[in-house]
């Protein structure tokens, strides 16, 4: 057997299904190895939408996903990906091909440091130097990306090593740490500190969706009855739709999610880690809130806001432990009088298409457990606001990293992962064009997901910024020479058709979901409409603007 | 802030740049640093004295998180409180978004 072959028996030995992969020079080895083998590879027709779709495979199937590409650029392209899943703690393995040990270190064809490149973007890297430690070093490889809190892991391998024949290699998959249970103590002064406070909140973030914590959520919420906000990642976390649910807060969250956030006496912390989108001046975020952070991560704990209770490990223990009600009626309706206050406002006097009112139509008629990947800007904030999502792991977007083309290939990973569910790309007119080749990929394989294309000619979220913070100085954010996009999509067989005004969208979205196999709707939209409310750099989460007149 | 951070490190390929990349990745300085593989190959002995203005704590914390460090210490060349809240105005300021 040889190295090769040693490492497709340990994916295998590790239930890996699918591989995302690219190959080339250094690689061909193993992907001599994968014909015959019960892996089913994914050609991609870049290495970052290989490491993309393993990211949205990972998230919507909560099992590792994994990458393949060859040395040099096809190393250096899975970057941007494996950054987008160590932001966001996706579990991924990348595999990348080397050059031959005795060629490593001479600037050899294709050679590039992918070990020292990589080393600020992952949990953990590997070069394998033997071929008796493939099948040890790929089982610690997954076992260090599913435990814990998780994250990309690297593996590199050079070509000899590949090449080279072993025949006692042992294979155990599945292996993984399990997370310590809570302190007892920390649960009894959080338990405590829920009991006598007055103004409670929680504030739930992705850490809930990796966990596979939603039920104990839901559970604590319903045995509490303690209001909701969550973070870009923690939507879903307890349904759209729940009365206690105020919505995201943050930069565009919901104006009754911030003042509630600015008015907390206590704030329950879970599986989140007060990122700057979220909390706007740090120091001026929840001035008057005792905090109870539950964490996965003891690094996340106190590193931005001291704690008055840290409940470190397994979060679902925790918030099992924690079901005390408190006395907090007044507070709760102050809440839902400010959620009542602050409903959104679909009325927008135009004929053309308002997006917020398409993704809250979209949500409507959407079948049950759709998930939607977005990709990176005014829509993916859009998608945040108004669709109402039942789960966490139903929403993929790129939080941490911001990852502009993101949204296609993570959904061609969802759609792989669960082929039962309907899977939804939310792009935009900037984003699509930065992973348009893997509508090649789509064809393909066939895989049938849809994509909303919303177009508003420019960079919309940096036009937005310009406008209100730059002075109207718009800087290259004109995008009104797009190409045709109904034609591009054709051109790669994909069917596509468009929309323009807000009486079509209705039938448009019917018509998405009733197609069988991919299809992309062009959706034009008003260049001039900004994403709101909004909390400008550098304020604290009370001061959100908002539109003075909606755009026409 | 200057402090000593003592550890053993597992001696696999790339243990002490990860701690060094972690260090300046997390905006610190080391003024003085040593380190010595052990008799077996097996470990690495690292004493590194750190400056910086943010709070020690959370730095700490992410070099624990490596999967190379085995055992770590600190010792503080100043009394107080390391970590837990921001020391100055200053600190806060750091965090601001763009």
């Amino acid at each position: 057997m040889n190295g090769a072959q040693i490492l497709i028996k340990a994916l295998e030995a590790e239930g890996v299904d699918i591989v995302f992969g690219y190959p080339g020079g250094a690689i061909m080895p193993v992907y001599d190895a994968l014909v015959g083998t019960s892996l089913r590879h994914i050609l991609v027709r870049h290495e970052q939408a290989a490491a993309l779709a393993a990211d949205g495979y990972a998230r919507a199937s909560g099992k590792v996903g994994v990458c393949l590409a060859t040395s040099g650029p096809g190393a250096t392209n899975l970057i941007t990906g494996i950054a987008n899943a160590y932001l966001d703690s996706v579990p991924m393995v990348a595999i990348t091909g080397q050059v031959s040990s005795t060629l490593m270190g001479t600037d050899a064809f294709q050679e590039v440091d992918i070990f020292g490149i990589s080393m600020p973007i992952v949990k953990h890297n590997f070069i394998i130097r033997q071929t008796s430690e493939i099948a040890s070093t790929i089982r610690a490889a997954f076992e260090l990306a599913r435990s814990g809190r998780p994250g990309p892991v690297l593996v590199d391998l050079p070509k000899d090593v590949v090449s080279a024949e072993y025949n006692d290699s042992v294979f155990e998959g599945g292996a993984v740490k399990h997370l310590p249970r809570p302190e007892a103590r920390q649960l009894h002064i959080a338990k405590d500190l829920i009991s006598a406070s007055q103004q409670p909140l929680l504030y739930a973030g992705g850490g809930v969706r990796i966990a596979r914590a939603s039920q104990e959520l839901r559970s604590f919420v319903e045995a509490t009855g303690i209001p909701v906000v969550t973070t870009l990642q923690g939507l879903g976390a307890v349904p759209g739709d729940h009365p206690l649910n105020l919505g995201m807060l943050g930069m565009h969250g919901s104006k009754a999610a911030n003042f509630a956030v600015q008015q907390c006496d206590l704030l329950i912390c879970v599986g989140a880690r007060f990122d700057d989108r979220v909390t706007g001046k740090l120091a001026e975020f929840a001035p008057n809130a005792k905090v109870i952070h539950l964490d996965a991560d003891p690094a996340e704990i106190g590193k931005l806001r001291q704690v008055e209770c840290a409940i470190m490990g397994d979060i679902k223990v925790g918030l099992n432990f924690l079901h005390v009600k408190p006395e907090i009626d007044f507070w709760v309706k102050r809440c839902l009088a400010n959620k009542e206050k602050f409903i959104w406002d679909y009325n927008a006097p135009t004929e053309g298409v308002y997006a917020p009112r398409f993704i809250k139509e979209m949500s409507d008629k959407a079948p049950e457990n759709t998930i939607v990947a977005c990709d990176v800007g005014q829509h993916q904030m859009w998608v945040a606001q108004h669709y109402s999502f039942s789960y966490p792991h139903l929403h993929l977007t790129s939080g941490g990293l911001g990852t502009m083309g993101y949204g296609v290939p993570a959904a061609m990973g969802a759609k792989m992962a669960c082929p039962e569910k309907t899977v939804v790309a939310v792009s935009g007119d900037g984003s699509i064009l930065m992973n348009i080749q893997e509508l090649a990929t789509l064809k393909r394989y066939n895989i049938p997901i849809k994509i909303v294309l919303f177009d508003n000619k420019a960079l919309g979220m940096v036009r937005q910024w310009q406008e209100l913070f730059f002075a109207e100085n718009y800087s290259e954010v004109d995008l009104s020479d797009n190409p045709d996009f109904v034609k591009v999509a054709e051109a790669f067989s994909i069917p596509a058709f468009r929309i323009e005004r807000q009486d079509q969208v209705a039938d448009a979205i019917d018509r998405m979901f009733e197609h069988e196999g991919p299809v992309l709707m062009h959706v034009l939209i008003d260049p001039k409409e900004n994403v709101w409310p909004l909390v400008p750099p550098g304020k604290s989460n009370e001061n959100m603007m908002e539109a003075k007149v909606k755009a026409i | 802030m200057k402090f000593t951070v003592s550890m053993r490190l597992a001696n696999t390929e790339g243990a002490l740049e990860r701690v060094l990349g972690r260090l300046r990745a997390r905006c610190f300085d080391i003024s003085s640093m040593s380190a010595e593989r052990t008799h077996d190959k097996a470990f690495i002995d690292a004493r590194l004295t750190v400056e910086g203005l943010r709070a020690p704590e959370p730095l700490i914390k992410q070099l624990e998180k490596l999967y190379e460090v085995q055992n770590l210490k600190v010792q503080y060349a100043e009394a107080g409180n390391h970590g837990w809240q921001y020391p100055n105005e200053r600190q806060s300021e750091v965090c601001l978004p763009l």
